[in-house]
C-alpha cells in the first residue's frame, strides 16, 4: 500500500513520460529508505515546498509591485513634467496675450516681462527634461504602449511646431528687456512683431495644449494599469503563499498517509499476521515484505521467526507423532514384553527347578559310582555266596558220610563245637585281624606239634575261631584233622555265606530305599512336616559306602518338633552340605551331625574335621559355578543351590571354618509349622 | 608250603571271603590266597609275603576303595612290581580309569561285580598261564 501512495505522488511528478526502469529504481531507493529516513525525507519535502513557495511567493511579488512601482512613478513624473509644461505653456500665452493685447496698447510692466521671460525658459527647460525622460518611448518597456509613443511623438512633433514660436517670442522678450522699458510701453515693433506671430502661433499653442492633454491622458491611464499591477502583484503573494501551504498541507498529508502506508499499515499487517498465526497455530503464513526498513527487517525477522516456529512445530508434531506412535506400540511392546517377560519368568522357575534338579542329578551322578558300587557289592557277594554254599553244600554231601564214619563219639562232641563256633560269630573279621589271629593260631598249633598247622590254621582262622582251641583238640591231634577241619568249615561256609547273602541283600535293599526315596521324594512345591532327622539319615545312608572307609559319624540329635518343609530339598542340602564334608576331609576323619533347637530355630549343625576353607574364597562359596574342585568333578551349584532352598524356607546358613573344624550351621524356623 | 599267591583287595569283607572261597577252591593246592580290605593293608600284606620269600602273582582289587582309586593303586603296584598281573573286579568304574590302569597298570583284565565264578576262574587262569608262558 506504501507502494501505491508514493506510485501515486511520485507519478504526477515523473509524468508519464518517466520509465518503469527509473521508477522502478526511486521505488527500490525509497524501499531501501529507513523510516527515519523517510520521514525526514517527508518533512523536508513538506518544510522545502512550503519554503520555497512562501520565498518564491514573496520574490515574484514583490518583483511585479516592484516594476508597478516604478511604472507608477514614471508615469506620475511623467504627468507632473506634462503639467508643468502645460502650464507654463497656458501661462506664456496668457503672459503674452496681456502684454500683447491684440487691440489696445498697453502698458507693459517689466516684471510682467521678465515673467513671460523665465516662463518661457521655464518651458524649455521642462522640455528637456521630459524629451530627455520620457520623449523617446520604447514600446517593449513596460507599461509603455504604442498608443502613448504615438501620442509621444505627436507631442514631440507638436512642440517642434511650437518651438520656433517660443523662440521668436523670447527673442522679442529679449530684446524687449534689454532695450529698457522707459516708457513702460512695448515698443511698437516688438508689438507688431508679436501680432504677426500670433496669428500662427495660436494654432501651435493650442494643438501641443491638446497634444498634452492626449498624452496626460494616457499617462493617467498608464498609472491606473501600473496601480492595478500592484494590486495584482499583492494578490499574487497571497495567492502563491496560500498555494504553496495548501501544497505543504498536501505533502504533509501524503506523508502522513504514506507513513501510514508504509508503516502502520505494514505493521498492522505484521500484527495480523503474528496474531492469526499465534491463533490459529498454523505457522505457514509469511508476511509480503516490501521495504528494507525496520519494518521490512521486523517483517523478515517475524518470517524468519514464523518459518522457524513452523520447522520446529513441524518437527515437534512429527516428534510428537511419532511419540504417540512409540506410546501405542509401547503399550504393545510392553504387553508383548510383559507376556514374554512372565514366559521367561516361567521358563526362569522352570530353569531352576531343573537347576536344582541337575544339579540334584549331578550330585547323584558322583553318587552313583558308589551307588551302583554300593549295589553291585552286595550282589556279587550274593552270587560269590551261593556258589560258595552249593560247592560247600556238594563238598559237604559228599565228606559227611566219611566224617560220620570217622568221627569218635569224643571228635563228634568237638566238631559240633568247632561247627556252632564257626557259624555262631556275631561279627565277621577284618581281614587284618583274621591274619593276625591265623598267626596266632598257627603258632598254637606248631607249638602243639600237630602237622599240617599252616592249612588249619588258615581254615580256623577263616572260621574266626577266637575260642580257646583245647576243646576241639581231640580233632586237631587226629590224624584225619585237616579233612575233619575242612567239613567244618565247608558246612560253616554254607551257614555263613546264606549270612552274607542276607547282610547283602539287606544292604542293597537299604540303598535302593534311600536312592529311592531321595529321587522320589513329593512335589516340589508342597511342604510336608516330616522330621529332619529322617532326611538326614537317609543321605548318610547314600554315602555310606564313602563314609565307612575312615569317617566316624556322630551323631547329636535333640528331639525337635517336626518342621514344615520341602522334604526333597532339604534332603538335596543335607547330601551337599554332608558331600562336601566328606570329600574335604578326604574320606578321614570326623563327621559330626547336630540337630537342636535354638530360638524358635532348628539348627542343623555339620562339623567336619577337614582342613577347612580358604580364607580367600570364604566370599565366594555361595556363588554359582564357583568349585575349587577340579573340572568335571563338580557343577559348583551345589551351596548357591544349598543358600536357595534356605532362602526358600526362608532359613539362614553361616558357616566358621579354621583347619580341622569347618562348621555349617543351617537355621530353618520353626514358627513355620504353625503358619 | 606254597610260595606262590593271588591277593584280593576289596574293602567290602563279605566280597573278600566269597572271592577267597571261590579262588581257594580252584586253586588252593597250588596258590595262597590272601585278602586285604584296604590298599594300605595290601602293602603290607606284599611286603610280608617277600620277607616270607612268598612271591605274588596276581592281584585282584576293587576300584571304588577308601583312601585310593583301583587304578592309581594298580599303576603303583604296576611300578613297583612290574611282573604282578592285575585284575580289576569292581561294581563300578569310569571308563577312563579302565583305561588309564590298561595302558599305565597293564591292567589285565576287568570284571564286574556282581561276577559269576566261571568267569572269574577263567580270567585267573589265563593271567596265571600268561605268568607262567
Amino acid at each position: 500500500m506504501g507502494i501505491i501512495s508514493i506510485k501515486a505522488f511520485v507519478e504526477p511528478l515523473l509524468g508519464i513520460a518517466a520509465k518503469e526502469k527509473c521508477y522502478m529504481s526511486m521505488l527500490n531507493w525509497f524501499n531501501s529508505l529507513k523510516i527515519g529516513q523517510k520521514v525526514s525525507l517527508g518533512y523536508g519535502l513538506t518544510i522545502g515546498a512550503m519554503v520555497v513557495g512562501i520565498g518564491a511567493g514573496y520574490k515574484i511579488a514583490s518583483l511585479h509591485q516592484h516594476q508597478a512601482n516604478v511604472l507608477m512613478e514614471d508615469a506620475l513624473e511623467e504627468l507632473l513634467l506634462l503639467n508643468d509644461l502645460e502650464n507654463n505653456i497656458l501661462l506664456v500665452r496668457n503672459g503674452k496675450l496681456s502684454i500683447f493685447p491684440p487691440l489696445s496698447s498697453r502698458k507693459v510692466d517689466s516684471t510682467e516681462l521678465s515673467e513671460l521671460l523665465n516662463h518661457l525658459k521655464e518651458i524649455e527647460k521642462t522640455w528637456s527634461k521630459f524629451n530627455v525622460d520620457h520623449g523617446n518611448v520604447n514600446v517593449d518597456a513596460p507599461g509603455e504602449s504604442l498608443e502613448e509613443k504615438k501620442a509621444t511623438d505627436n507631442l514631440v512633433k507638436k512642440y517642434e511646431e511650437l518651438e520656433p514660436w517660443l523662440w521668436e517670442l523670447e527673442k522679442i522678450l529679449t530684446a524687449e528687456e534689454n532695450r529698457g522699458i522707459v516708457s513702460d510701453r512695448i515698443g511698437e515693433k516688438s508689438f507688431s512683431q508679436i501680432r504677426e506671430t500670433s496669428k500662427y502661433s495660436r494654432k501651435a499653442f493650442n494643438e501641443f495644449i491638446e497634444a498634452i492633454e492626449e498624452l496626460k491622458r494616457l499617462v493617467v491611464v498608464e498609472h491606473n494599469e501600473a496601480q492595478v499591477k500592484s494590486e495584482e502583484a499583492d494578490t499574487w503573494q497571497l495567492s502563491i503563499i496560500m498555494a504553496s501551504l495548501l501544497l505543504s498541507i498536501v505533502l504533509a498529508s501524503g506523508l502522513a498517509w504514506s507513513i501510514i502506508q508504509s508503516v502502520v499499515m505494514p505493521l498492522q499487517k505484521v500484527t495480523q499476521v503474528a496474531q492469526e498465526v499465534t491463533q490459529s497455530g498454523k505457522f505457514e503464513k509469511q508476511i509480503p515484505v516490501n521495504s528494507s526498513d525496520e519494518i521490512g527487517l521486523l517483517a523478515s525477522a517475524l518470517n524468519q521467526l514464523i518459518r522457524e516456529v513452523n520447522s520446529l512445530v513441524k518437527k515437534q508434531r512429527e516428534a510428537n507423532e511419532k511419540l504417540a506412535d512409540y506410546n501405542q506400540n509401547l503399550e504393545k511392546k510392553v504387553e508383548e514384553r510383559t507376556k514374554e517377560l512372565s514366559h521367561t519368568l516361567r521358563q526362569l522357575q522352570t530353569a531352576q527347578v531343573e537347576i536344582i534338579q541337575a544339579e540334584k542329578m549331578a550330585a547323584l551322578g558322583h553318587l552313583v559310582a558308589g551307588i551302583a558300587h554300593e549295589i553291585n557289592t552286595p550282589l556279587g557277594a550274593i552270587q560269590a555266596s551261593i556258589s560258595n554254599i552249593s560247592s560247600s553244600l556238594d563238598q559237604s554231601l559228599q565228606q559227611l558220610p566219611e566224617l560220620f564214619q570217622q568221627l569218635s563219639r569224643e571228635q563228634l562232641k568237638a566238631f559240633c563245637l568247632l561247627l556252632s563256633w564257626a557259624t555262631q560269630r556275631k561279627e565277621i573279621l577284618s581281614s587284618r585281624e583274621e591274619r593276625q589271629l591265623r598267626g596266632k593260631l598257627k603258632q598254637i598249633l606248631r607249638e602243639q606239634e600237630i602237622e599240617e598247622a599252616e592249612q588249619l590254621g588258615d581254615l580256623l582262622s577263616r572260621m574266626n575261631i577266637m575260642e580257646s582251641l583245647d576243646p576241639i583238640f581231640p580233632i586237631l591231634s587226629n590224624k584225619s584233622a585237616l579233612f575233619m577241619v575242612n567239613c567244618a568249615y565247608q558246612l560253616a561256609s554254607i551257614r555263613n555265606n546264606s549270612k552274607n547273602i542276607s547282610l547283602a541283600t539287606e544292604r542293597a535293599g537299604k540303598i535302593v530305599f534311600a536312592l529311592k526315596t531321595y529321587l522320589h521324594q513329593d512335589s516340589l512345591d508342597k511342604m510336608q512336616e516330616v522330621p529332619v532327622s529322617e532326611s538326614l539319615d537317609l543321605i548318610l545312608t547314600l554315602y555310606q559306602n564313602q563314609i565307612k572307609r575312615g569317617i566316624e559319624v556322630r551323631k547329636n540329635y535333640e528331639s525337635v518338633r517336626p518342621i514344615l518343609c520341602y522334604v526333597e530339598e532339604l534332603t538335596q542340602v543335607w547330601s551337599n552340605l554332608i558331600g562336601n564334608a566328606i570329600q574335604a576331609m578326604n574320606y578321614q576323619g570326623d563327621l559330626k551331625i547336630q540337630i537342636q533347637e535354638e530360638d524358635n530355630y532348628l539348627v542343623v549343625e555339620i562339623e567336619d574335621s577337614g582342613s577347612g576353607i580358604d580364607e580367600e574364597i570364604k566370599e565366594k562359596i555361595f556363588e554359582p559355578f564357583f568349585t575349587t574342585k577340579a573340572p568335571g568333578e563338580g557343577s559348583g551349584l551345589g551351596l548357591h543351590i544349598v543358600k536357595q532352598i534356605i532362602d526358600k524356607h526362608q532359613g539362614q546358613i553361616e558357616f566358621s571354618s579354621q583347619n580341622g573344624h569347618t562348621t555349617f550351621r543351617v537355621f530353618l524356623p520353626l514358627s513355620r509349622s504353625y503358619n | 608250603m606254597l610260595d606262590k599267591a593271588i591277593l584280593c583287595v576289596d574293602d567290602e569283607q563279605i566280597v573278600l571271603i566269597s572271592l577267597r572261597d571261590q579262588i581257594s577252591k580252584h586253586f588252593g593246592e597250588k596258590y595262597r590266597c590272601e585278602i586285604a580290605q584296604s590298599a594300605d593293608e595290601a602293602w603290607e600284606i606284599i611286603e610280608e609275603l617277600s620277607l616270607e620269600k612268598i612271591k605274588i602273582l596276581m592281584i585282584v582289587c576293587d576300584w571304588l576303595m577308601p583312601g585310593i582309586r583301583g587304578d592309581e593303586f594298580i599303576i603303583k603296584v604296576h611300578h613297583h612290581y612290574p611282573h604282578i598281573i592285575t585284575v580289576m573286579l569292581t561294581g563300578h568304574a569310569q571308563e577312563e580309569a579302565i583305561e588309564r590302569a590298561r595302558q599305565q597298570g597293564k591292567l589285565f583284565a576287568y570284571i564286574s561285580k556282581p561276577w559269576s565264578e566261571s568267569d572269574l576262574i577263567k580270567i585267573i587262569e589265563s593271567g596265571l598261564n600268561k605268568y607262567d608262558g
